[in-house]
């Protein structure tokens, strides 16, 4: 079967960037926005954390939040590990980082949409509701999938980068 | 070793092996319908309760509906799991015809 699908090496290594990108997208937005920036909770736009408990009871839904970017991680380290042990697996941080920068595009786009567009559970900026910067953090999704597609077009050909598996 | 359909017709094992991916595809494809859609419908309906809703009945809400926070909180999840899984389809186009 494998010798019938060459390059499959580069699908592997592209699956394992996509949620490691979903993954480390969902971190970033949490630790960045939620905890550093202090703009947004996952749920501020329905709790509003303007009183103690209400701020507890935002954190204890970030931390769920984190609970799923870290099994979303942990998925793409297993799928990375998977690829590595493929025999067509190449080498190529390009297609790793490309896939990346997928996986970050794509988690903007469709959590922007569901939950700053259509739930409203919270907005980029929480205090100024529906505003620019949730069309900016949409916009920032697709530019981060152009980018990701043109790195892994642009990465070398797998032939020439195939690991040498006891050859 | 890859069965060659012009020929010969494909072997019972084969063709058991065929209807069970189509089957297990299509089953895919429903739990993906309704694992994107219970979600979504359920904190929408939340959505539009927040908004109407009373003061008193808003209050209410908000201290108890764990399960709607939790719909809110997985809506985005099988539209990301599944642009995982897509990835491998859709990786020939990705990478540029060089994963087939």
């Amino acid at each position: 079967m494998n010798e019938m699908r060459p390059g499959r090496g580069s699908s592997a290594l592209l699956q394992a960037g996509v949620a490691l990108g979903i993954g480390m997208g969902g971190f970033v937005a949490g630790i960045v926005f939620h905890q550093i920036l202090q703009i947004h909770s996952l749920l501020s736009g329905w709790y509003p954390p303007t009183t103690v408990s209400d701020i507890e009871f935002n954190m204890v839904w970030d931390g769920l939040f984190h609970a799923f970017t870290w099994l979303m991680t942990l998925i793409g380290v297993v799928l990375l590990f998977r690829a590595g042990q493929g025999r067509e697996t190449t080498q190529c941080g390009r297609t790793l980082s490309g896939g990346g920068l997928l996986g970050r595009g794509l988690y903007n786009l469709v959590e922007g949409v569901i939950d700053h567009h259509i739930l409203g559970v919270h907005h980029v900026v929480e205090r100024l509701g529906t505003s620019v910067w949730d069309f900016v953090f949409l916009g920032s999704g697709v530019l981060f999938i152009a980018v990701g597609i043109a790195l892994v077009r642009g990465a070398p050909r797998p032939e020439r980068r195939t690991l040498a598996h006891g050859h | 070793m890859e069965h060659d359909r012009n020929r010969t017709p494909a072997p019972l094992g084969l063709r058991a092996d065929r209807a069970r991916r189509r089957f297990v595809l299509r089953a895919a494809w429903a739990v993906f319908g309704v694992a994107c859609a219970l979600p979504l419908r359920a904190a929408h309906a939340c959505t539009i309760c927040h908004d109407d809703a009373a003061v008193v009945l808003r209050a209410m809400l908000l201290e108890q509906d764990p399960l709607i926070n939790f719909a809110a909180l997985a809506a985005p999840v099988p539209l990301l799991i599944a642009s995982v899984v897509a990835t491998r389809w859709l990786a020939p186009w990705i990478i540029g015809g060089r994963a087939r």
